[in-house]
């Protein structure tokens, strides 16, 4: 994924948490890792990258790696879309294959396409959702991990308040 | 997609048309830490699932200036002169986070309107400076506003121009974040021939239409003579003026105009300053129609108000002097009038006298009288008023008491005469 070189995992505030497996392992697998990067920023040049304003553009990556002594399969990452964030529609991929779904419902349910009904011209027709909507991204990890392999998901988000453009594409 | 799921999009669609409308999300504010928290689950081989693990990051929101100016007096049209008139300004802070403002301010056109205070949050300020330094401790919070009010007097004689004030306020944060609106400012005209409200017909200001001199004036019959009318202009503001000349008869009446201002015919236009005036003149001839009376009037009608409007005119009685002579013989030495016969060696003298029963004076008044052959001219008698001359029997007398016979007046001279 071309974006993935310009993330900086150890530079922005990296919150880490830990948690033990309900299940039995043999070891727990590296937890999984988020950095935040301003696009923004870094295109114009600003020299407080950390912060960001109003408009800019956030590329948030994760990276989950699997440090367990076997393989790992149904890897699922999901990101919340926090409040004050607006997802670039289109914007979410990974460096290994995966289906990439999305939720405007509060996670309840997932869909590669989120639509919304709509009436035009008195009927009723589905309308791909406006970005604003969507409130999680799940990328779900095709196959097996083999120990030691990780991957690493990205998606890009608005931090509100200026919404550049009239779709609402990712760059 | 489940009914569940359906049910939810259409509840939320709503929202989706008001909040997406104008593609602008609510601002985040200056501060705000974004925290963004994923999670990932997975399982073995085996099936075997594991707790989720989760990462997360935080973004903080700096600050993203904005200054929105609202004009809300954007087309003023105050009087001129008038005071303390006011231009309302809001100054808006869309921005993410709290700012202050400094104010500039541009006028367009110098000297119709003069700025004579600031006025924020009840008080007036003199200056700009004031009025910044004031300012350089008012918060405006995000999404918060301020009114500023301009006070500012129009100056007299203004009506009709035009001139745009700009105010412009600037990020005390972001110094080049900055916002503008301008106000034109057109001061109403008011359209007055002669001074407002009581020139025209009179009431003790200035007349829009006055004669330049006597009024009621006599005229030979001839041609180019002129009319002098001052006209002027009692509005606040520059106002063309049409001038219009007509006579009080119709038909036979003896005046003919012959040009307003310069221009031949009966009308022109001409602009005038506000609170200024112009000599007008009128070109006219006079028919020869003696003892006919005219008048010649002159009217002013405003252009920017056709309604306003003044005249005055001339009377113009048509004069023209009527001489007529009597002439009679007397004798020389008794004054008697001739009678019966005469005899060689006789002396007579010729009276005549000269009367100008005309409404006019006479000027260059002279008689010619050739003698008989039967006479020999002898000398002048009772003459004073004359200057005469024979030559060759030919008498010529020219009236030299005063420059002119005036009109009701008699002159008499007498010649002495023998006969032969």
């Amino acid at each position: 994924m071309k974006h993935l070189r310009l993330l900086s995992l150890g530079m922005l505030g990296i919150a880490l948490v830990w948690t033990r497996p309900v299940a039995a392992q043999a070891r727990s697998p590296k937890p999984l890792l988020m950095a935040a990067h301003n696009v923004t920023a870094e295109a114009a040049g600003r020299d407080n990258k950390a912060v960001a304003n109003p408009g800019d553009v956030i590329r948030y990556a994760l990276v989950f790696k699997n440090t367990t002594a076997g393989a790992v399969k149904n890897v699922e990452l999901v990101d919340p879309l926090p409040k004050g964030m607006v997802y670039l529609v289109g914007s979410a991929g990974a460096d290994r294959p995966v289906r990439v779904e999305y939720s405007i419902d509060g996670g309840k349910s997932y869909t590669a396409r989120p639509v919304v009904q709509a009436v035009a011209d008195g009927q009723k027709v589905e309308q791909a959702a406006p970005r604003e909507m969507y409130t999680h991204v799940r990328w779900t990890v095709l196959g097996s991990l083999a120990p030691g392999a990780q991957v690493t998901a990205e998606l890009e988000a608005q931090v509100s308040g200026q919404v550049n453009g009239a779709s609402g594409e990712a760059k | 997609m489940s009914r569940h799921i359906k049910w939810a999009y259409r509840l939320a669609l709503t929202a989706v048309f008001v909040s997406v409308g104008g593609r602008v999300a609510a601002q985040t504010p200056e501060g705000t830490v974004i925290h963004n928290t994923a999670t990932a689950t997975y399982t073995d081989l085996n099936s075997n699932t594991y707790a989720a693990v989760s990462g997360s990051v935080d973004v903080t929101v700096g600050f993203l200036p904005g200054i929105t100016v609202a004009d809300n007096t954007p087309s003023p049209t105050p009087a001129s002169p008038s005071t303390a008139d006011t231009l309302s300004f809001g100054v808006s802070n869309p921005g993410n986070g709290t700012d202050s403002v400094t104010i500039a301010e541009n006028i367009s056109v110098a000297g119709i309107m003069t700025v004579t205070g600031y006025r924020y949050s009840g008080t007036t300020f003199a200056t700009l400076t004031d009025l910044n330094t004031a300012l350089s401790s008012v918060a405006i919070a995000e999404a918060g506003s301020i009114t500023i009010q301009v006070v500012y007097d129009v100056a007299t004689n203004k009506g009709g121009l035009n001139t745009h004030y700009t105010l412009t306020a600037t990020s005390r944060r972001s110094l080049t974040t900055t916002d503008n609106k301008t106000s034109s400012i057109s001061p109403a005209q008011t359209f007055c021939v002669g001074t407002c409200g009581g020139g025209g017909g009179g009431g003790g200001g200035t007349r829009g239409v006055i004669v330049d001199g006597q009024q009621h004036i006599q005229k030979l019959p001839g041609n180019g003579y002129t009319a002098v009318y001052n006209v002027y202009n009692g509005g606040n503001g520059t106002d063309g003026f049409d001038l219009i000349a007509r006579r009080a008869t119709t038909g036979s009446a003896p005046i003919a105009i012959v040009s307003v201002n310069g221009v031949t015919g009966d009308s022109a236009r001409i602009t005038l300053a506000p609170t200024s005036g112009m000599q007008i003149t009128v070109v006219y001839n006079v028919a020869d129609i003696v003892g006919a009376t005219d008048s010649l009037f002159l009217k002013a009608r405003s252009v920017g108000n056709p309604t306003a409007s003044d005249q005055d005119y001339y009377d113009l009685v048509v004069v023209k002097p009527n001489l007529t002579l009597a002439k009679a013989a007397i004798y020389d030495a008794t004054s008697l009038p001739v009678s019966g016969t005469v005899v060689p060696g006789n002396i007579l003298r010729y009276r005549i006298t000269v009367t100008n029963d005309g409404t006019t004076d006479a000027v260059s008044v002279q008689v010619t009288d050739t003698l008989p052959a039967q006479m020999t001219y002898l000398g002048l008698a009772n003459s004073a008023d004359w200057t005469i001359t024979q030559s060759g029997g030919v008498v010529t007398a020219n009236y030299t008491a005063a420059s002119q016979l005036l009109a009701g007046q008699s002159s008499t001279f007498e010649v002495r005469v023998s006969i032969n």
